[in-house]
Parts: structure tokens; sequence; C-alpha cells
């Protein structure tokens, strides 16, 4: 099996993920397991910093690249990264999985914490400085783009407790900004 | 699993036709055995056997240590004991359907259901997968294994003969069962397809006990069979 | 790190790829899930083999009797009496046709599994039956007004149906079909007459039969499900 993916990845290396997803959008299955060779494992290791469930992980896993087949053809290039696409497709069907079960204690769900953005950035510079409870919300909601309701469901906290953080953050981040 | 070794013992099967099986002993497996002998000569008998769909009228049949049939000494005491040991062999014979893949020897593949799902519905009356998604997964690789996974959509009515013969044999194979039987699969294969078929038995023949019938005997040969069962009017005829 | 990531990789990958192979489930069976029906069971039931033409008897059935409705030659009563002696033999017909190995290909690959024969047969025959019974209740909103009478043929079709299981997992199910199908028409017609009265067999002693034979086709059905447990496939 990792015998054939190498062989795969290698045929379709020269080709852009833009290109891979626009064959896909064509029907084409191996563009398709190109797709997952090259973005699966990293979505799966940035999935499990989220959510320690390695189940729910699968399934959110699975149901991501079944929306990519199917819904290959609504991804527009507009020089957005394919992988940030991905992303947002994964963390959603993530939360579709966690709303469905029991909400889990948030230890449980956050194993590592996800590492800051890009160092020497203004946003990494920022974000270390926020007590980390906060820097969860902030990173949810902004970064990955999630409603309150979603961050919520993501972190296992209360829709109240994520707007509260907001606010406190929103206003740590004012007074540094000064 | 490991590969199951079977026992036969005495072996009667009696069919309206007045034709009779007898096997008086016969050891199979583990690896492959292929069955040889002329249409008529028991072959499909044998093998209906050997996958627990045709019961002997006498004998005693064992698989991997454990009695799935005996009408040796059947008397008519209705007694506990009697009893008890009917339950032991419910047992064993559900043990071996567990890890038992069938092929039979007619098209067994319905004309209206679509490939993959002819595929899936015998993955769920052989209770594969712990759940659908893993036991789909297995149809899956089934599929590949013969070559039909991109014709998952399609009405097995449709297909060519050597086609539907590879989605009966995927839904043998799924789940890697241990014992397979398999009832002429090279039946109506193209010269790729049995090389096809060659290379999914021998990957499969070490950790499995696999019985072939066929009337291909250069074909059988490429198996390199463990042994070779020469059937001949009913009566087993031993090869190396 | 994450253990056996690689291997879950490739799992996952077989379970898209799966998603993507298979045709989209039935409507039917789609609806069966939406109904809470136990994933396994709705594939069973949905593949059940000459579904159809249980509802295509059924829907002769029914046929038939809307377009008696318009012969004047027949009265109310008559045509009642035709509706509950044809409604119990649609599941016989069913049955008969949806086990064996005439009807389903895949039957010795069935008799190969370990699913339990009994299980198998059950829930082919509950199919065959709510399919046929549907189509039966609406054949019976189309039925001049006779009160309770109009529903006097479901006890009747339990009672022919477990009839045919029980004795069918002896005699095969087309043989036990035949049977009991003749020997119902036979037994209605002989009561009819003797009573002088088309519905007489069904009112409440002939319920009280149907139920009593029922309940009895029900044990031996169970008792010998052994026989069900397979080594009959020749």
């Amino acid at each position: 099996m990792p015998r054939r993916a190498d062989t795969l990845v290698r045929v379709d290396q020269e080709r852009s993920d833009a290109a891979v997803v626009a064959a896909i959008a064509a029907g084409d299955r191996r563009a398709f397991e190109t797709l997952y060779h090259r973005h699966a494992r990293m979505l799966m290791v940035r999935l499990h910093r989220r959510c320690g469930d390695p189940e729910l992980v699968d399934t959110a896993l699975q149901d991501t690249f079944l929306a990519v087949w199917r819904s290959a053809g609504t991804y527009r290039d507009t020089g957005g990264e394919v992988g940030a696409w991905l992303w947002t497709i994964a963390l959603r069907k993530l939360i579709d999985q966690l709303r469905r079960r029991p909400a889990p204690s948030p230890a449980a769900t956050l194993p590592e914490p996800e590492p800051l953005p890009a160092p020497g950035t203004r946003a990494h510079e920022l974000l270390g400085r926020l007590p980390a409870e906060l820097h969860d919300v902030v990173r949810a909601v902004y970064l990955d783009g999630l409603t309150t309701a979603e961050a919520a469901v993501l972190l296992g906290i209360p829709q109240g407790t994520v707007k509260s953080r907001l606010a406190r953050a929103r206003s740590v981040l004012q007074e540094d900004l000064r | 699993m490991t590969a199951p070794t079977l026992h036969l013992d005495g072996i009667v099967v009696r069919l309206a036709e007045r034709f009779t099986l007898t096997v008086d002993s016969l050891t199979v497996g583990p690896g492959i055995t292929v069955v040889q002998g002329a249409n008529g000569s028991g072959k499909s008998t044998l093998l209906r056997l050997l996958a627990t769909v045709v019961a002997p009228d006498a004998g005693r049949i064992t698989v991997a240590g454990r009695v799935v049939a005996d009408r040796a000494d059947r008397t008519d005491r209705a007694d506990r004991a009697d009893r008890a040991d009917a339950a032991a062999i419910d047992a064993a014979l559900l043990a071996t359907r567990r890890s038992l893949g069938y092929l039979p020897q007619h098209d067994s593949v319905p004309p209206r259901l679509r490939v993959f799902d002819h595929v899936d519905l015998v993955a769920v009356m052989r209770e594969l997968g712990t759940d659908p998604r893993s036991r789909r997964a297995m149809v899956h690789r089934a599929l590949v294994a013969v070559g039909m996974d991109d014709l998952g959509a399609e009405r097995c009515g449709r297909l060519s003969g050597g086609q539907r013969r590879r989605v009966a044999l995927a839904a043998a194979l799924a789940g890697r069962p241990s014992l397979l039987v398999l009832d002429e699969p090279d039946a109506s294969l193209d010269a790729d397809q049995l090389t096809g078929l060659t290379r999914a038995l021998t990957e499969r023949a070490g950790d499995a006990t696999i019985v072939v019938a066929t009337h291909h005997a250069a074909w059988s040969t490429t198996l390199h069979p463990a042994q070779t069962v020469q059937l001949h009017e009913g009566q087993v005829r031993r090869a190396a | 790190m994450i253990p056996d990531l690689d291997a879950r990789l490739a799992h996952n990958l077989d379970v898209v790829m799966a998603g993507i192979d298979a045709p989209p489930r039935s409507r039917f069976e789609r609806l069966l899930l939406r109904a809470r029906v136990p994933e396994p069971t709705a594939r069973l039931v949905a593949a059940t083999p000459t579904l159809r033409i249980a509802w295509f008897v059924s829907v002769a059935v029914v046929l038939l009797f809307a377009s008696s409705a318009g012969d004047t030659t027949w009265d109310d009563a008559g045509r009642l009496a035709v509706l509950l002696t044809l409604a119990p033999l649609v599941p016989v017909v069913g049955v008969a046709l949806a086990y064996g190995s005439g009807a389903d290909r895949a039957h010795e690959v069935s008799l190969a599994a370990p699913l339990s024969g009994l299980r198998l047969v059950l829930l082919r025959t509950a199919t065959v039956l709510a399919a046929s019974a549907a189509l039966t209740l609406l054949g019976v909103l189309l039925a001049p007004s006779a009160g309770w009478l109009r529903l006097a043929w479901l006890l009747p079709a339990a009672a022919t149906t477990a009839t045919t299981l029980a004795i069918g997992t002896r005699l095969g199910m087309r043989t036990a079909a035949g049977v009991v199908g003749t020997a119902w028409i036979m037994l209605v017609v002989a009561i009819a007459q003797t009573a002088g009265d088309a519905a007489a067999p069904f009112r409440a002693t002939g319920q009280l039969v149907a139920l009593a034979v029922a309940a009895l086709a029900t044990v031996v059905l169970v008792t010998g499900r052994r026989h069900l447990e397979h080594w009959d496939g020749r």
C-alpha cells in the first residue's frame, strides 16, 4: 500500500494542488488519491491537536475527503491555499462529530496545544502574550474563522464562555497595541 | 486467524439423481488444495460440503479440530448428551462460517443489484466489520483485489461473465477469511484476469486454507498447490 | 506522536474510496435508516430479492379488486369476499418467491454465511408482509364500507404466512406456499358454501382460529429453526 502511494505521488508530483483539485472535480480518482496522500497526514495531526479521540478524528477525516470528492467543483482557485481550504472543511467536520457526541472534557480534546502562527510575525507575538485559555478562543474564532457556537463545541465550553473570553482577549490585545 | 485444517471421515452424500459422493478420509489445508475431476465427478458436491452448504448423509467433518457435522453414529436416542452435542456442533458451524468465504460454481450475482451493493450485502451476511464504514472499506479492498472497484455503481446484470465472476469472487475474498472455498473461480476469465486471480490466491495462501475446484489443469499448477485431489465418479483418488 | 497513524491513514482512505465507489443508497433504504432501523438490517431488507415481485402481486390484487368494483354482476359482499380471500395469499406468494435458490442467486452464499437463517427468513418475510399489507390496505380503502370486515384479512394473512414458513423450513418454501395457498382457498370456499355467507370464514370464529393457527405455526417455526440453520442447500 505505501509503495503504491509513493508511486501515485511521484506521478502527480509536478501538478499543483489547485490543478489536482480541478482534476478531482472532473471525477479523476487518481488525482483524488494524490490529494489524499499529500494532505491527509497533516490534517490528521492537526485534527488530533483539537481532539484526542481517534475515532472522531478518523470519521472527521473521512467525511472531509468525501466532501472534497463531492464539492471539488466549488473550490475557486483564487490563489488561496488548498491546504487552508481542506482545513476549514476538516474543522467543520470535526465539529459535526463533536456535536453528535456527549460533550467531552476540554482536557481530553486538547492533548497538546497547536503551535502558534509562524514565529516572528505580529500574530505570533500578540497571541503569545495571551493566557492559554484566551488564545485557544482567539485562534478558533479569528484564525480558523469559526462562529462562537462552533468554537464552543470544539473547545468543549459554553458559548457564553467563548464570548466572554473573546471580550477579555480583545481588551488585552487593545491594551498591548496601544 | 490461522489457516484451519479440515478432516473428512467416512463421508457419504447421496444426491437425488442417483449420484453418491463418498470420501473415506481426507485432510485439507493449510495452503492451497486443488480439486480436479470431470463434470459430474463430484467436485461441486465436495466443495459444497466443505462450505457447510450441504450436509453429509453419513460421516464426520471437523474444522480446526471442532466437529461441524457428525452423522456417523446417529441413533434415535434423543437424550440430553446428544442435544449438548448438537449445541456444540451449532457453535462450531457458526465459527466456521465466520471465517469462511465461498464462491459457488453457478452465477451467484443477482442481476438487479449493483456491484458494490452485492458484495456489501454478502459482507453483511458474513457479519464482517465492526461498523458499516469498516465493513464497506473491506468491500472496497475486495473489489480492488479483483480489479472491479471502479464499477461499484454498475448493475451486475450489465456486466460480462468474467466481470460477474470477479464480483462473486470479491464477495468471497472480502474480510480476508481464513478458509476459502472456490468452485471454478477461473470460469469465464481471460488470460490477464487469470493472472490476477493467481496473484490474489497465492497472496492469501500463506495464512489461509484455500480449496479450488477447476477443470483447468495447466492453470492450477501455477497456484503451486500443497495438494491436489482427483475425483472420479464420486470417489476420491488422491495425488500429490 | 500519534500511534498507528500510517495504518489509520490507509484505513481511512479505504473508507473514503468505498464511499466513492458505492452507489447511493436507495430511497427505501434511506427511509429505513431514518426510522432508526440498524444499518445492516436496512441493507438486508432493502435488498430482499423479488421484493418488487411482491409489490407487483399486491398491486395486481388491489387492481383486480378495484376493477371488480365497477362490475355490476357482483354485489358488494361478493367483492369483499374476493378481496378477503386473495389478500392473505399475497404474502404467501411473496415468501415463496423471496426465499430459496430459484429466487435468490446468492442463496447458497447466504447458507454459507454466519447470519442466522431464521433471522434472514423472518426479515425477508416481514418485509414482504409489510409491503403487501401496505398496498392491500390501500385496496381496502376502496372497499365498500363493511365495518371491521374490511380488515378481516389481517389475521388470516398472519396465519397463512406463518404456516408457510413453518412448513417451508421442512419442505421448501415453494412447496409450502403451494400447499398453504390451495388449502386456504378450499377452506374458504367450503366454509362460505356451507354457511351460505361469503364472509362467513372471516367472522369472529374464523379470526380466533386464524390467530391460533398463526401462534401454533410460529412455535413450530421457532422450535424447528435448526432446519433453517442450513445444510439444506441441495
